[in-house]
């Protein structure tokens, strides 16, 4: 854990929607809405990189490591049968 | 007890007797040959557990049967047998002897109406219910964007199938960790509730799934066991139960933060909450960029409405010529800024004098002060360099006396000289006989013509005339002191 709280994706993703309904509602003076639309899209990038910042994999625990935590890849030819019943 | 024989006894010989225990022991093995599997319903009105072992009592409205099911046939209960339940009892009589007591040795219980699974499933969702493990408000909220997935789940059962096939539409963003477990059978439930232990001792997982694929209310017992449910209800990773097909709920369902009615949409709770992330954020750039776009071309039409207005104009008119007035006050004061050092000038130069002379004058008295001492003094010496001077004129006046040749002519002395020169005669041989001569006396001058000379004779002669100093007053006057 850092010191500092780094935002999460949700509370930019909830700050970016007050944001947009500031917005739009008109009701702010053009320099204020300048600035929130700056705020704005500086958080939309920010979400945007955790949409797409975690690479795709498919692991496996190995539990003969006792107490280690040990993964390995995953094979999806692993899953054999078309309809394979609960069997272990 | 008295043994009554109310009616006549048979002549034949009485019967050898029994004793308790041959009596008791013969009863018992025709109660066990001849009830070795019976079954029998009754509600329980006793249930007590003593060393493991069921001791119970099973009655109807007249009748009372007393009952024991052993340790080891309990265990396979799924249900917890209580006082007032309508229970199948299967068994074998028997007879205890030590008490006399003929009972039913149970092997099994079966609830009356439901199955033993559904009452298990009744008991132990009325016990987490109480317990408040069910209670909406200790559900976390799955995060907006799970990007890590734990899953326990059998690793080659149709749930992780589905599961998989469902993420992998897409092709980045989501990571699955399989934790493998016996999703039934002995120890499955053990093994589930220690794979969620196991990913919660983890950092890093944002969703854990517990998922099986669809299968006989047998096959899903894992999943309405109390050690999963508890493994569930402490996890701090939020979890998502995906157990069977939809129309199956169990306790872990009730447990777990979200209930997915099948394996695969859980996988698409998941999956899809990201696309619906990727679409909210694109909707919101665009609405903020929308907004911003609008605003500002409604604030150029504005603003380009407003230049061309006419009160725009005259105000432009009205801003130069203030600008001008602004202008020509600023070169007067400039100028009368600058002529302001000099006159300060002045008047600083007028009150120095002032100043000065004041000074001055202050210090006059002082002064004269002063003035009259250095006076007094300076009169005082110059008295005393006076007296000096006139002594030592008087001296010099004195000395002089004696030195004057005036003085010798005085004592009657006379001085020659030849006619027309300054110097005088030491010897007769500077002049020629006829030759005019002055001579000098105290008194006035002789003009005199050189009649004869009586030159010195040559041992006695004078002293080389050139020898002497001019102008000095000859060995007369050397004699004398200076």
């Amino acid at each position: 854990m850092k010191a500092r709280k780094e935002k999460t994706f949700e509370e930019a993703m909830e700050r970016l929607e007050a944001i947009v309904a500031a917005i739009e509602s008109d009701e702010l003076g053009l320099e204020k809405q300048f600035e929130l639309f700056q705020e704005g899209m500086a958080l939309a990038r920010f979400c945007d990189g955790k949409l797409t910042d975690v690479q795709k994999s498919v692991e496996i625990v190995l539990k003969e490591s006792a107490g280690e935590w040990k993964t390995e890849q995953f094979e999806a030819a692993e899953i054999s049968g078309e309809d394979a019943d609960e069997v272990d | 007890m008295t043994l009554m024989y109310p009616r006549a006894v048979p002549a034949a010989a009485p019967p050898r007797p029994y004793t308790v225990s041959e009596l008791l022991s013969e009863v018992a093995a025709k109660l066990r040959s001849s009830w070795r599997d019976v079954a029998v319903v009754g509600e329980v009105s006793r249930w007590e557990l003593r060393g493991g072992h069921g001791y119970f009592s099973l009655k109807d409205r007249t009748g009372c049967l007393h009952g024991i099911i052993f340790a080891s046939d309990l265990a396979r209960i799924p249900f917890r047998v209580t006082a007032g339940l309508e229970v199948v009892v299967r068994g074998s009589l028997d007879l205890f002897a030590p008490q006399g007591k003929f009972q039913i040795k149970a092997y099994a219980v079966e609830p009356v109406g439901a199955g033993a699974l559904q009452l298990a499933f009744e008991q132990l969702k009325a016990k987490l219910a109480a317990e408040g493990l069910f209670d909406p408000a200790r559900k976390r909220r799955i995060p907006a964007l799970p990007a890590r997935i734990a899953v326990v789940t059998s690793p080659s059962g149709a749930a992780i199938r589905d599961i998989l096939n469902v993420l992998s539409r897409r092709h980045d963003g989501l990571s699955v960790t399989i934790y493998p477990v016996k999703v039934q059978g002995d120890g499955a439930a053990a093994d589930v509730a220690e794979g969620i232990r196991r990913f919660n001792r983890q950092e890093g997982f944002d969703v854990l799934i517990v998922a099986r694929g669809g299968g006989s209310p047998e096959d899903l017992a894992a999943f309405n066991d109390e050690r999963v449910a508890r493994a569930l209800a402490a996890s701090r990773i939020p979890t998502i139960s995906a157990i069977g097909h939809e129309t199956d709920i169990t306790i872990s369902d009730l447990v777990a933060d979200l209930r997915a009615p099948t394996p695969s949409a859980a996988a698409e709770l998941v999956v899809e909450r990201k696309d619906a992330l990727v679409r909210l954020l694109s909707d919101f750039r665009g609405r903020l960029t929308r907004a911003l776009r609008s605003r500002l071309g409604i604030a150029r039409g504005l603003l380009a409405g407003l230049s061309r207005a006419e009160g725009l104009l005259r105000f432009r008119y009205r801003l130069r010529e203030l600008k001008e007035r602004v202008g020509q006050g600023r070169g007067a004061l400039v100028s009368a800024l600058e002529r302001r050092p000099q006159s300060y000038a002045a008047r600083v130069a007028a009150a120095r004098k002032v100043l000065v002379n004041f000074q001055r004058v202050a210090e006059l008295p002082r002064r004269a002060e002063r003035a009259r001492g250095l006076e007094a003094t300076l009169r005082e010496r110059m008295a005393k360099h006076i007296a000096r001077r006139k002594e030592r004129l008087r001296q010099d006046a004195a000395k002089l006396e004696i030195l004057s040749p005036l003085a010798i002519l005085a004592r009657g002395y006379a001085v020659a000289y030849r006619e027309g020169a300054r110097a005088p005669l030491f010897s007769a041989s500077q002049v020629r006989a006829g030759e005019r001569i002055r001579v000098r006396l105290h008194e006035g001058e002789l003009k005199a013509v050189v009649r004869e000379k009586s030159e010195p004779a040559p041992g006695s002669a004078p002293e080389d005339p050139a020898r002497k100093p001019t102008g000095s007053l000859g060995p007369l006057f050397e004699e004398l002191p200076e």
